[in-house]
């Protein structure tokens, strides 16, 4: 189950490259390129999910968030990770601790079990 | 004569006032209107005034009063309601500019309740936009500008009930309702020198409330005195088929001290690094709070409180159920239109939550809780200082470090996490002025207590307010 996801945040990752693959035709050609510097080492960890799930925030609310705006997400969204995985680490839940949970298939007001309205 | 000073009294001494007839429910009224109008815009602590619905309100008060047909301690009592709560045909803009328009057709339960007790509801008070949920780090984080702590305007009245801490302060209204999900209710009380109670989950029904966390939001009094909130908790506690949460009643036994009966003293947990990190003068004025409190308690000292992700929990609880609560907000974006940056753009975080850690943190919430009753049930509640520190500065960014204050020291004892523990098992909890710190800023002692178990916490609040004096103080210029 956790390959397709792997995939998916991988996809994410690559998505903004994309837009230069299909800019105009006539566009100038390019200066001769500079020197090519060492490129920076790609985000892991954390950092690596939360800039992906920022592609995905961009992708679905991007209207709505300029580029500074973005980066704000972007360092929530490790900070969440982070916490999330603070919590995990602390907690040390087994396979049956449940969670805390109201639901009850009885809708309130329902007459019990052998009564009727 | 009484003048309006007598909204600085407690809700006893304001009713024994209406009943012996040296006042009218509408003078009253009038009174606190007045100060709402002409003071309440300098604290940034009023959304509207409701003077029609009070006026009417007030009037009925008088004329039942006047007939014999009395409703109780709240009856003809001004007080205000933080705009989350819903109120019929009058703006409920839950803190933000979206929302300014935003007209319910029904009440809320708790001002349903109120109203029953006769009790006059006089305004709507400013908060912090959306109650906080999305991830507010200023003080200017309202549509109706920042909250100032009528101790010194210059600084934050806390969030997120702003306005419903400084309307009490300021004498603007008897008493307030607030709404805590984490801290919001026990945070402006401490900054604003008032009494604020922190209700068990369950206990006040938040039908008709701002839904923020469905798990974790809890409706209650911010007041001069221990004693009020008693009074107000009473009228508004217990079941309410519109909310599924609430089964439980409260009754108030008027003034249930315990003082000085042998074999009846209080038992009273003292945190181990209760004040670690604390201001100077929060430390100071909690020994002295400790002080008083020995007169009626047996005080433990040096007890631990289980160091568990309290708050790891409490913030992911907060993003999944906040980004589900107000997601339309967040998906259509007018968030853009909420006044702190960090408000307009927190929301499509949280939208990312995922699933697996919210349940992690609804799981580990079942044990935190088991852990905390099992410490509480060893005492009538434990002592902590409210706040660690003093009100801010208006404009201070509240992520930032405290200027001046020295850089933090590795492995340093940190202070218990009381506000989010208690918010996450659910627990109640009072705040209580305990003195002044520099610059007049008002400092807080808060008392914690088992589930349910209000009237032994508002025993020992009313308690220690008989030795103290703070609670009755008045903030100059007001």
């Amino acid at each position: 189950m956790t390959t397709p996801r792997r995939g998916f945040l991988k996809c994410l990752a690559v998505v903004p490259l994309a837009p230069a693959a299909i800019a105009p035709q006539a566009a100038p050609a390019p200066a001769p390129a500079p020197p090519p510097a060492a490129a920076p080492a790609p985000p892991t960890g954390h950092d690596a999910v939360a800039e992906a799930l920022t592609e995905a925030v961009k992708r679905e609310y991007g209207a709505h968030l300029d580029t500074a705006e973005l980066e704000a997400v972007r360092k929530e969204l490790r900070a969440g990770r982070e916490r999330a995985e603070r919590l995990r680490k602390a907690a040390r839940l087994s396979n049956a601790d449940e969670p805390v949970n109201r639901f009850e298939a009885r809708p309130a007001g329902a007459p019990g079990r052998g009564e009727r309205r | 004569m009484i003048g309006e000073d007598v909204l600085f009294s407690g809700i006893r001494e304001i009713g024994a006032h209406l009943r012996a007839r040296r006042l009218s429910a509408v003078d009253l009224t009038e009174m606190s209107l007045r100060r709402l109008e002409t003071i309440g815009p300098r604290l940034g602590a009023v959304v509207t005034v409701t003077r029609e619905r009070a006026l009417t309100q007030a009037h009925r008060a008088n004329q039942e009063l006047l007939a014999g047909r009395d409703r109780g301690p709240l009856h003809g009592i001004p007080y205000g309601a933080k705009d989350l709560l819903a109120t019929k045909g009058i703006p409920t803009t839950w803190g933000a500019e979206p929302l300014r328009d935003q007209v319910f057709d029904h009440d809320a339960t708790v001002v349903e309740r109120l109203e029953e007790a006769g009790a006059v509801l006089v305004a709507k008070l400013a908060m912090v936009e959306l109650a906080g949920g999305l991830g507010y780090n200023n003080p200017d984080a309202s549509f109706t500008g920042p909250g100032r702590t009528p101790w010194n305007p210059a600084h934050w009245s806390g969030g997120s009930s702003s306005g419903s801490a400084a309307a009490v302060a300021a004498g603007l209204v008897a008493f307030a309702m607030g709404s805590e999900t984490s801290g919001s209710i026990l945070t402006p009380a401490a900054f604003c020198g008032v009494t604020g109670l922190r209700p068990t989950y369950g206990l006040v029904s938040r039908h008709g409330a701002m839904a923020l966390c469905w798990t974790l939001d809890k409706l209650g009094p911010l007041a001069r005195s221990a004693d009020d909130c008693g009074l107000v908790l009473s009228a508004i506690a217990g079941h309410d088929p519109r909310d599924p949460t609430t089964g439980e009643s409260f009754r108030y036994r008027d003034r249930p001290a315990r003082r000085g009966r042998p074999g009846q003293r209080f038992r009273v947990g003292v945190l181990r690094h209760a004040t670690a990190g604390a201001a100077p003068d929060v430390e100071a004025r909690f020994g002295e709070a400790l002080s008083a409190l020995r007169d009626v308690a047996d005080l433990e000292e040096d007890v631990p409180f289980p160091d568990l992700p309290y708050r790891e929990a409490v913030g992911t609880i907060v993003d999944a159920e906040g980004a589900a609560a107000l997601r339309d907000l967040i998906e259509s974006g007018k968030v853009k239109r909420l006044r702190d940056a960090a408000d307009r753009v927190g929301g499509y975080a949280m939208m990312m939550t995922r699933a697996a850690d919210y349940l992690d943190a609804m799981r580990s919430r079942v044990a935190m809780r088991a852990e905390l009753d099992h410490l509480l049930s060893r005492y009538d509640a434990l002592v902590v200082p409210t706040r660690a520190g003093l009100a801010p500065p208006i404009g201070r960014d509240l992520d930032a470090p405290v200027p001046g204050a020295p850089p933090p020291v590795p492995d340093a004892p940190r202070p218990p996490a009381t506000i989010p523990a208690g918010n996450l098992a659910g627990l109640p909890a009072v705040a209580l002025p305990m003195g002044f710190g520099r610059d007049r800023l008002p400092t807080s002692l808060q008392l914690i207590g088992r589930a349910f178990s209000e009237e032994t916490l508002l025993a020992l609040a009313v308690a220690y307010q008989e030795m103290t004096d703070w609670h009755r103080q008045r903030p100059p210029g007001v």
